[in-house]
């Protein structure tokens, strides 16, 4: 009964990452051919991967009080992989239905398929759903991954934006003044690319803070200079530099876009690189 | 003196300056994410050999963000902050009390949003209908009347302007919460095995002996296991003590500390405190078997002249398992030791000690609680800047400044207004929405 139940998670979150697949093709296509059409059954088959995952996340949730360790799904790489390709794939739809950037469907499904073909296939994670210590018992937890993952996936957004800023810039200057009808116009990407790291940047605050304030519950010290929150702060930093770049010198356009192409480095290094590259250096419980 | 003076105050103004210091920061603090921090330094001098660690000893490479570089850096940062927040504020107030209510023609013809239209009818009916059309769909302009013509002016998003300021004071809060916690807080643990009470606690930084106006007392100290063995929850029931009666009791858990009188007590972590009594099995063919349950060095009397006592324990013994020394005593004087383990009770095989075959079943073992003690009356402040900072941050950019000036020349062989606009930043959005008000007011005032 347990296993059953255990399976039907993994088995949802299994076809999740195939209709991710799906609806890349079909945005692919939709870039190969142009046809209005692919890009909408792109959409329409990227919201229905998005439910089906959602619906798996759900299923592992229950799963979890099964099992009678009860807490919600973000608390492992596995379930954290997860959790982040479907707040980049709800970002997404949102940010499509506000500005209209559909052709980021393209990027997006192909990143939200990595992150979970990452989760189900890599030897080195396990989709076991695991109890929680008791330093993770915490109201904090909730809001604490959900601010940074929701902050993570804005930035993401951005960077997409920002490739496809300087794919369309590339394009106008190697075509003597053409513009690429399918993408956005540059000045609209160069916007959008902004007003997502505004909100990632937001977020990305609102995460370090609440993450402090749970270990000032824990251990009553708020902060420690630990590697994934120094590298948080480092992140911060740079989105900081990115917004007096832009505010006070007029940083715009490629420039801006280079930069946040930067940016994301650092973000993807404050999720992955510091709990893969700097392993045993972060740890949750002190002595 | 005045002109040394001007110079460092200039100095500290530019934003020049923070972009420089921010990169600082990140590169040095990547580096004490890159070398772990604060262990011992036999650890060091093993990884990079003696030379090596002294040098980067020297400079406090091992415990740099506490470094007096470090902290130089983030001094000079606030500094910065504070200097470039006093140097810009009273001329964002200035700007706000006092307007530009006229634009002069050609200044409007200098921006990028800008339109000339002509309207016909009266010129008084026009801008009366104008003014109205304005306030429903944008809002109520400022009129202003002169020879030349009339002036309206429209402001959005002020606020916006304000952010960048409420977020850099917000760091400056956060800063001085930080340095009250720093002058007079302190963080120790205690570590307290059930039953027993202590007033002194030893600070993590320095490990110097700090004595509580109370004493904390461990009542009792349970953890709790999954199947797996990973920790469930670990509690300790503490009794607060001063002057000799009981003034505060709580059970505290991982996240749910203990706070009296302004000192927080927290469940950080647990360890063995060693095994407090041993389950035995005792088996004689005549007397048949029996359950015994020592103490450590508690004797036990097997006959009239001899008796046991467990001497020692491990938990794990060459990789045997628990394992226990057993002494044996002819009167008080030990005769004969050996080693018991759980795991192998045969490993004795017939052997007996005076017509008993012994098996160790057991050790009951118990567990200390390892406590935080902490005192931050600057959390307050650093909790308080933390939510000035995000208010700050939304107040920045869920909004942008933007300003629309219209003229409308006195003049009746030409009957044309000029509208134009800025916006402080978000230029593509203000374009749209430029452009919308415009054609509001061609469709709803031109016709």
């Amino acid at each position: 009964m347990i296993n059953m139940s255990q399976q039907t998670n993994t088995l949802l979150l299994g076809i999740a990452t195939f209709v991710y697949v799906g609806a890349m093709f079909l945005y692919l296509f939709g870039l190969v051919f142009k046809k209005k059409f692919l890009d909408i059954s792109g959409f329409v088959v990227f919201v229905g991967a998005f439910l089906i995952e959602t619906a798996g996340l759900i299923a592992r949730w229950i799963e979890s009080y099964h099992l009678d360790y009860g807490h919600i799904p973000i608390t492992n790489l596995y379930e954290s992989l997860i959790f982040l390709s479907w707040t980049i794939a709800l970002t997404y739809i949102v940010v499509d239905l506000k500005y209209k950037i559909r052709k980021l469907g393209f990027p997006v499904s192909l990143t939200a398929f990595i992150f979970m073909a990452y989760a189900s296939f890599s030897p080195d994670v396990s989709s076991r759903i695991e109890p929680l210590v008791p330093a993770l018992k915490s109201n904090w937890l909730v809001f604490h991954v959900i601010t940074s993952f929701f902050g993570y996936a804005f930035f993401a957004l951005a960077f997409g934006a920002s490739v496809f800023y300087l794919i369309s810039d590339w394009y106008t200057k190697h075509t003597n003044g053409k513009v690429l009808s399918y993408l956005p116009s540059t000045k609209v990407l160069d916007e959008i690319s902004y007003k997502l790291i505004i909100i990632g940047e937001i977020l990305l605050a609102i995460g370090i803070i609440t993450g402090a304030a749970w270990a000032d519950y824990a251990w009553g010290r708020y902060w420690s200079w630990d590697p994934k929150e120094t590298w948080s702060l480092i992140t911060f930093l740079i989105y900081v530099v990115y917004l007096h770049l832009r505010y006070s010198w007029g940083w715009h356009g490629r420039a801006a876009a280079i930069f946040a192409i930067v940016g994301f480095a650092f973000v993807l290094f404050t999720y992955l690189g510091v709990n893969l590259v700097l392993s045993g250096l972060h740890s949750y419980g002190r002595t | 003196m005045d002109k040394i003076l001007d110079r460092i105050w200039r100095f500290f103004s530019s934003v020049k300056l923070a972009i420089v210091l921010i990169l600082l920061i990140i590169a040095t603090a990547i580096i004490g994410t890159v070398i772990q921090q604060g262990l011992p330094d036999e650890a060091y001098i093993q990884h990079y050999g003696t030379a090596t660690f002294n040098i980067l000893n020297s400079i406090d490479i091992f415990d740099m963000y506490h470094s007096w570089w470090f902290e130089l850096l983030l001094l000079t940062f606030i500094v910065n902050v504070i200097v470039c927040t006093w140097e810009r504020l009273p001329a964002i107030f200035k700007m706000f009390s006092n307007p530009k209510l006229k634009l002069p023609l050609e200044k409007m013809n200098a921006f990028k949003e800008k339109e000339t239209i002509s309207y016909s009818g009266a010129r008084d009916a026009f801008i009366k209908n104008l003014i109205q059309k304005l306030r429903e769909i944008y809002k109520a302009p400022i009129h202003n009347e002169a020879k030349e013509g009339d002036y309206l002016y429209l402001e959005k998003g002020r606020v916006a302007r304000f952010g960048p300021y409420v977020t850099h004071i917000s760091l400056i809060i956060i800063f001085v919460g930080v340095l009250i916690g720093s002058f007079f807080g302190f963080e120790g643990y205690l570590n307290l095995v059930p039953g027993e009470s202590s007033s002194i606690v030893r600070t993590i930084r320095g490990n110097k002996k700090i004595t509580l106006p109370f004493s904390i007392q461990c009542n009792h100290f349970k953890v709790e296991f999954y199947k797996s063995g990973i920790p469930k929850a670990y509690k300790s029931d503490l009794s607060i003590i001063s002057d000799g009666n009981i003034t505060a009791r709580k059970v505290i858990d991982v996240n749910k500390p203990l706070t009296y009188k302004g000192i927080t007590i927290y469940q950080a972590s647990y360890g063995q405190a060693g095994a407090s009594s041993f389950n035995l099995v005792l088996q004689n063919g005549r007397k048949g078997k029996s359950d015994v349950s020592l103490n450590l060095n508690q004797q036990y009397k097997i006959t009239d002249d001899s008796s046991i006592a467990v001497l020692d324990y491990t938990q794990n013994y060459q990789g045997f398992g628990p394992t226990i020394l057993l002494g044996v005593y002819k009167g008080q004087k030990l005769v004969n030791t050996s080693i018991y383990l759980q795991k192998y009770p045969n490993f004795h095989g017939a052997e007996t000690v005076d017509g008993y075959k012994i098996k160790f079943v057991k050790a009951d073992e118990s567990f200390y609680t390892g406590l935080q003690v902490a005192k931050d009356p600057g959390a307050p402040y650093v909790a308080a800047g933390a939510i000035i900072l995000i208010l700050g941050l939304i107040m920045s950019f869920f909004s942008y400044r933007r300003r629309i000036w219209i003229f409308i020349p006195d003049d009746t062989s030409n009957n044309t207004f000029t509208i134009a606009g800025v916006a402080d930043r978000n230029k593509y959005s203000f374009e749209i929405e430029f452009e919308k008000i415009v054609n509001e007011i061609k469709k709803g005032v031109i016709k």
